[in-house]
């Protein structure tokens, strides 16, 4: 009998205005949002730019490349899912193109992990084999 | 100084456990403590009536008519009323509505009302809460909760300014000081802290362990505000409103555009001008604290301290019983107890009785004369300052 490892952790809800954030996901990219008016990137996803409320903002490919602006190792599970990947870390990170993401650090001890570590992006496989951008140790 | 509004009667139920009381029934246990403590009280002193949505973060549902149904079992007709939920700054935010109401004449009176609670983790209610307080997109698939959101504040303060984990301990030492001299506190019955006892204690989210974090419970509590040209109706000696500031920054922790400076600088700025007074000025303060890192930003942030000494500004109990500066003289939410959003109600209860005279026993300071008290919503969200005195 063999096992399959299921992970059951969450998998969001899409809206229409964040779907090719997802859909570059499930290609392997990370996207960011940047204002027509004014040039500046920004994440989240939005229907507008919250700089100058320019419709329509343009989606663009992050390099992948960002620093851990702040972080904490998680030792007490939020709920289930989460149990078995105790402890994890969680982090903001800085993209290089400036904006800020939640996200967790993915292959490294969760000791060795720093403010100002570099890392770069990678993908977590779920339920149905959605993938979830992630960060890992550059 | 120009008085704003006055505080002349308020109470608190004792932090508990109380699964047998839904939101609602929660509110009525609130409302009878309140009318036991305070028997002069009738239908015609309350003009105005504010209250947070009845059983939020419940499983059975959020009530946002509970002003409506709160007036119809009190016996009032207000002519100033509303369900108002911004966190843990809902409270402070209705002290600043009822003023302004007062002010312009909508009323002469408005009772403030909190009632909060936890919900039970499990069945589902963790992973709610989680897309509540956090991006329910963009962050909640990484496991965000309240602790770990909070420790970001944490990790990165530390990172700016070499504060340490002792520092965040004595925080919790020094408010458990406190909790020992209130007669209500949830904590008071576990004893002394030490810092040994808080750095071994069960790790949650690095920096925090488990004695850094509130204790979440259930409980809730009133605030009559009146006119202050009315005020000595009421009370021999009112504690006043004289300054407030408010301000909202972010919803998600990630889209916050600084982790150690928070929406509270301005508003302690706003509400120090308004009532024409500084950081210098004040004889205390309550500082909403979840965790042990709120009230070493907040210190920093109303100018009680320079930005970066909040850790030193804990340090070897100077803000604890007998210390120079006393903040949190009830135990804070964690030692007193984290009634939810209503805790942002507790300190202003607190506030009041310390002005008023009324704080009791060993607990009472001997000059309260003007204190701060700043709360918070959200995940450092929401902030409004209160600046509030005893003299006109």
């Amino acid at each position: 009998m063999s096992k399959v490892a299921v992970n059951l952790k969450p998998i969001p809800e899409i809206n229409a205005h964040s779907k090719p954030y997802w859909d570059a996901a499930q290609r392997g990219e990370l996207m960011f949002q940047r204002c027509r008016g004014t040039g500046k990137p920004f994440m989240y996803a939005r229907c507008w730019s919250p700089f100058d409320f320019s419709p329509d903002p343009v989606w663009e490919k992050a390099s992948g490349l960002g620093t851990v602006f702040s972080y904490t190792i998680v030792y007490q599970p939020p709920y289930a899912a989460f149990k078995a990947d105790c402890p994890f870390v969680m982090a903001i990170i800085q993209l290089d193109e400036g904006p800020q993401m939640m996200s967790n650090v993915l292959n490294c001890d969760p000791q060795s992990v720093r403010i100002g570590m570099k890392v770069k992006l990678c993908f977590e496989t779920r339920d149905g084999g959605f993938k979830i951008p992630q960060f890992e140790p550059a | 100084m120009n008085p704003l509004a006055a505080i002349v009667a308020v109470s608190e139920m004792k932090p508990g456990r109380y699964p047998q009381y839904n939101g609602m029934e929660m509110y009525r246990q609130v409302i009878a403590q309140f009318l036991r403590e305070w028997p002069q009280l009738r239908p015609s002193d309350i003009g105005g009536l504010l209250s947070a949505p009845a059983g939020m973060a419940s499983a059975d549902g959020t009530d946002v008519f509970a002003h409506e149904k709160i007036s119809e079992e009190l016996g009032i007709e207000p002519s100033f009323s509303e369900t108002i939920n911004a966190g843990g700054c809902t409270y402070a935010l209705m002290l600043v509505r009822a003023s302004l109401a007062i002010e312009r004449g909508l009323c002469d009176s408005v009772l403030c009302l909190g009632a909060g609670r936890f919900p039970n983790v499990g069945s589902g209610m963790a992973e709610m809460m989680s897309k509540l307080i956090s991006h329910p997109e963009f962050e909640y698939p990484y496991g965000t909760y309240i602790p770990p959101i909070f420790a970001l504040n944490a990790t990165r303060h530390m990172h700016e300014f070499g504060t340490t984990r002792e520092q965040l301990a004595q925080v919790a030492v020094s408010q458990r000081e406190w909790s020992l001299l209130h007669p209500d506190a949830l904590m008071a019955p576990q004893g002394r802290l030490t810092l040994d006892k808080v750095l071994s204690s069960r790790p949650i989210a690095y920096p925090f362990n488990l004695l850094d974090c509130s204790v979440p419970s259930e409980g809730g509590s009133a605030v009559l505000v009146v006119s202050p040209k009315i005020a000595r109706r009421y009370a021999k000696k009112p504690c006043y409103l004289f300054g407030f500031g408010e301000k909202h920054t972010h919803s998600s922790i990630s889209q916050a555009h600084d982790l150690t400076t928070l929406g509270s600088k301005e508003t302690s700025a706003l509400a120090y001008r308004m009532a024409g007074v500084g950081p210098g000025d004040m004889d205390f303060a309550q500082l909403y604290d979840s965790f042990s890192i709120n009230p070493i930003i907040y210190a920093e942030d109303l100018g009680l301290c320079a930005k970066g000494q909040g850790g030193a500004f804990f340090a070897g109990g100077r803000t604890a019983p007998g210390g120079e500066f006393p903040v949190n003289t009830y135990g804070g939410l964690m030692s007193f107890g984290h009634v939810g959003d209503a805790s942002g109600q507790t300190m202003i209860v607190e506030a009041a009785r310390q002005i008023m005279g009324i704080a009791g026993g060993e607990r009472q300071l001997k000059k309260a004369d003007l204190g701060v008290v700043h709360c918070y919503g959200g995940m450092m969200s929401e902030h409004a300052t209160l600046v509030l005195g005893s003299q006109t």
